[in-house]
């Protein structure tokens, strides 16, 4: 008995690794959302969560990177929820609130509704019988709804105001989890599709398109009585954004690699506090695009089936 | 038991040394953004016009950027002209396929422009677009690659 409660905790912790999302450059809003999933035998969850970010560089097409002297920072308010339905498929929304301050010449402050998502996912891996080494695996899709103003239809075009990426998008993944007594380990695959937008404004008039992109991630965690001490890499990738009509541009490929530590504290048996340290800065070989560090802190209520 | 847990230790600690971002950093000084004035600089041939820029204070991160532009004749480069139609500057940032915020244009004598508040609302590879407009078509532009 104590076994199985241990793991149904253990598993709880395990879905605490996927609050981790991805961060483009803050003048595009932030990338595609891993999903609000349960990974748990819960049967509802919802998260709060908030982030703060500090951008450390900008990383040039050709690789080289340049430090920011200038604060620019982005506050992230984010409310996730998702729900079991019909025993193994479940839905799932994330809403987020950005606040983004920068200083400098061009100094100020924005705020405003992020980009929103939606999940499907569905439980085609079950592990009713605690299976010593079949994980347990959640596929989904996930449409993704750009009210977040982007930087196309930046007000002023320093896009200060730019809080998403201003596409719809289309996405499908993959989660497997599994724990070894008091180890765990995730992975997720996840790849989606961003739809073109025809924009005018003052700098061009025509159409933008985004194109393919994905991302991965592998985490891993160690649980001791109530604390699960975890670290979790993602690499992200986006192909090049394109554009046609009077400013034709040919894009460069957008990549980076996430690094995160998370400190989980189950509250309750049903209530969870995550810290999480996130550094953009630390692995990979990025390419065009703004690197951050950022602190999460997150709280989740689950409610059991 | 224990091998292979030293083992999997070894390969994680091999792929995470490996896999280390390691940044070349580059400094203002290192920018690549210049003045263009040999010859004829640029030359719009639906006027039949020379234009040649220099900066007056290069934009940076915590400062506007300003620069003068001159139109002179490709005969005689004495000779100061207006062009016919309305000089424009646009920044365009080809890798992500966005603008940046409108710079000023200013009159300031025959043939003499000045543009103020150049600025590149982050840093990588940027375009200059030096445009001829006519309303809001662009008649004739030229073109700068620049690292910033």
């Amino acid at each position: 008995m104590w076994k199985r409660k241990s793991r149904k905790l253990l598993f709880s912790y395990i879905l605490l690794s996927f609050l981790e999302k991805s961060w483009g450059a803050p003048c595009c809003g932030s990338g595609f959302t891993i999903p609000s999933i349960i990974t748990s035998d819960d049967k509802a969850q919802l998260s709060f969560n908030y982030t703060y970010s500090l951008i450390h560089a900008d990383v040039l097409s050709n690789g080289d990177w340049r430090l920011r002297e200038e604060k620019d920072l982005t506050e992230i308010f984010k409310i996730e929820g998702a729900h079991i339905f019909k025993d193994r498929f479940q839905w799932g929304i994330s809403a987020p609130y950005q606040k983004r301050t920068r200083d400098g010449v061009q100094s100020g402050t924005s705020e405003g509704l992020g980009d929103t998502s939606l999940q499907l996912g569905y439980e085609y891996l079950p592990d009713w019988d605690y299976n010593p080494l079949r994980p347990k695996g959640i596929g989904y899709l996930s449409l993704i709804f750009p009210t977040g103003k982007s930087i196309y239809e930046s007000a002023d075009g320093s896009g200060l105001d730019a809080r998403g990426r201003g596409f719809w998008a289309f996405g499908m993944g993959s989660i497997l989890t599994k724990s070894w007594g008091p180890w765990d380990a995730n992975l997720n695959l996840e790849a989606h599709y961003s739809f073109p937008k025809k924009i005018s404004n003052n700098t061009t008039n025509g159409t933008v398109e985004p194109g393919l992109g994905g991302s991965g991630s592998l985490g891993g965690g160690y649980n001791w009585k109530s604390i699960r001490l975890g670290a979790l890499m993602n690499g992200f990738y986006e192909s090049p954004t394109d554009v046609t009509g009077t400013t034709p541009s040919e894009g460069v490929i957008k990549r980076y690699v996430s690094s995160s530590l998370i400190l989980s504290y189950l509250l309750k048996t049903n209530e969870s506090v995550v810290l999480s340290y996130n550094d953009q800065t630390l692995f990979g070989s990025p390419v065009n695009t703004s690197l951050s560090k950022s602190v999460t802190i997150f709280y989740q209520k689950r409610w059991p089936r | 038991m224990q091998g292979i847990k030293y083992l999997f230790i070894l390969k994680l600690f091999l792929f995470l040394s490996f896999s280390c971002a390691r940044p070349h950093y580059v400094t203002e000084a290192e920018r690549e953004i210049n003045d263009v004035t040999g010859d004829c600089g640029y030359f719009f041939s639906t006027e039949k016009i020379c234009l040649k820029i220099e900066w007056i204070k290069k934009p940076s991160e915590n400062s506007f950027g300003e620069m003068d532009l001159t139109f002179v004749d490709p005969l005689d480069q004495n000779i100061f002209i207006d062009p016919l139609n309305e000089p424009n500057i646009l920044l365009w940032m080809p890798s992500m396929g966005h603008g940046s915020s409108p710079v000023s244009m200013e009159r300031i004598d025959v043939g003499h422009y000045r543009a103020r508040e150049i600025f590149f609302i982050m840093a990588g590879d940027w375009d200059i677009h030096y445009q001829l407009k006519s309303g809001s078509d662009v008649v004739e532009e030229k073109i700068q690659k620049v690292i910033i």
